[in-house]
């Protein structure tokens, strides 16, 4: 009777323990189930180490600064700058998948940051389905998301976990060693947000415009020393032939900057408020600019395959 | 004999529902983050493990573009002592900390306006090297 007692006692905690913790054994169990293709399948050598591409990879901007910035300039929201969400199956590798789910999050970051919440459902659909093929679709909360989608009063929620969405996912690449998709999903980011910048430029030009296309010279170089670490993909070494294009144009901007000291100060509500003194000038020629704006636009197109 | 088993059984079980209730975990820190950050919109966060001693910082680093203003607001976990020193550098140049040691003042929330684009470096460990768990949120302030 004592043993039945204590092999029920047993029985018993092992089960409160596993259903206590089952959140933890569902996560490992989706995790050995999704791990998908390490980089060290890739055949190609790495130049540059992984810790160092992981750095440089978190170097370049989310997908809503770029949105952020154009939104807070007052240029009206365009449709026309997205991509389409026909297009998406086309992307039927993972490396283009990747790509893809890049672009489409900076576009569902700028239509977020207009509010646009009608076109949020077939951006949100596509990005699951891209995440699923490359196995991180666990991380996108597609069924939140749609909810949030059904009400404007949530943007604020719609922006968030949209964001957190990405930033998940691409931290999960990272630590499931394939980062050369998470570099892939950050070259989406870059130029499809170069594109929409671009593209306002071509509508309307401010100082402010010009001189964030000048900034992206810094995150250009860096970004293609991340996919350089892997043009052994054709897919990637075709990117970089077109990117390159663009870095030699940047050849011909100038950014300079003067040191000044920072100051501190505390606001009204208790945040430390940083005086950042530092002055920075960006010199860059009309011919320029417009070189720039026209072949980032012209290598985005031939990346999503739109003539 | 048998009432105590089942007594260590029950108590075994209450310990897990316990953990699990009062266990902060990265998400709720992220949601703390948020309500301190106010109308500032999330960009990405750092999650900053329990760490103890003197152990060496965890560094981070973050590109911020010109003309943006950013919030980062630190959230410490209640279960431990620790809070988490946030020190944000220009390549090494040393422009920013929440914790000003000559004042002895913690911020919980900084602004930095940037007025330059480029890679930030975020260094970041516990005060006095006591035991913490936190995290780091980034996020833009309305214009």
């Amino acid at each position: 009777m004592l043993r039945i007692t204590i092999i029920s006692v047993i029985v018993a905690a092992v089960a409160g323990l596993c259903f206590f913790s089952c959140t933890t054994c569902a996560r490992q169990d989706d995790e050995d189930v999704f791990r998908g293709i390490p980089d060290s399948v890739y055949d190609g050598e790495l130049q540059v180490a992984n810790e160092v591409v992981e750095t440089m990879i978190r170097d370049v901007a989310s997908p809503i600064e770029m949105a952020y910035l154009i939104k807070s300039i007052d240029v009206p929201f365009s449709r026309d700058y997205l991509a389409s969400t026909k297009v998406s199956s086309t992307f039927t590798t993972s490396s283009e998948q990747a790509l893809a789910l890049g672009i489409y999050a900076t576009d569902l970051g700028y239509i977020n940051m207009y509010e646009k919440t009608s076109s949020v459902l077939k951006y949100i659909s596509v990005m699951k389905d891209l995440a699923n093929e490359i196995n991180i679709g666990q991380f996108f909360d597609f069924n939140t998301l749609k909810d949030l989608a059904t009400n404007s009063e949530n943007i604020d929620s719609l922006m968030y976990i949209s964001q957190r969405s990405f930033t998940r996912m691409d931290e999960y690449l990272r630590e499931s060693h394939r980062s050369k998709l998470s570099a892939l999903m950050i070259a989406g980011v870059w130029i499809e947000g170069m594109n929409i910048v671009a593209r306002v430029a071509q509508e309307k030009r401010t100082k402010e415009i010009g001189e964030s296309i000048a900034d992206q010279k810094i995150v250009l170089q860096r970004l293609l020393i991340v996919l350089k670490n892997y043009s052994k993909d054709p897919m990637i070494a075709n990117m970089v032939d077109l990117l390159d294009d663009i870095a030699l144009l940047y050849e011909d901007v100038n950014i300079v900057t003067v040191q000044g000291d920072p100051t501190v100060e505390e606001g009204e509500d208790g945040t430390l408020v940083v005086k950042y003194n530092d002055v920075t000038t960006i010199e860059m020629s009309d011919e320029t600019l417009n070189a720039i704006i026209n072949k980032s636009i012209e290598v985005r197109n031939k990346l999503i395959n739109v003539e | 004999m048998k009432k105590i088993l089942l007594l260590i059984t029950f108590s075994i079980v209450l310990s897990f529902i316990g953990s699990e209730i009062k266990a902060q975990s990265s998400e709720d820190l992220l949601d703390m983050c948020r309500v301190i950050a106010g109308d500032a919109t999330y960009v990405r966060d750092f999650k900053v493990p329990l760490e103890a001693g003197t152990p060496p910082p965890v560094k981070n680093t973050a590109f911020l573009l010109q003309r943006n203003s950013y919030k980062i607001v630190v959230c410490n976990s209640r279960e431990y002592e620790g809070e988490l020193i946030v020190e944000i550098y220009d390549t090494s140049r040393l422009i920013a900390t929440n914790y000003i040691i000559s004042s002895g003042k913690y911020y919980d929330k900084i602004t930095l306006p940037a007025n330059k684009a480029g890679s930030y470096r975020l260094k970041m460990y516990f005060k006095d090297g006591k035991k913490g768990s936190a995290v780091v949120m980034l996020a833009l302030n309305p214009k």
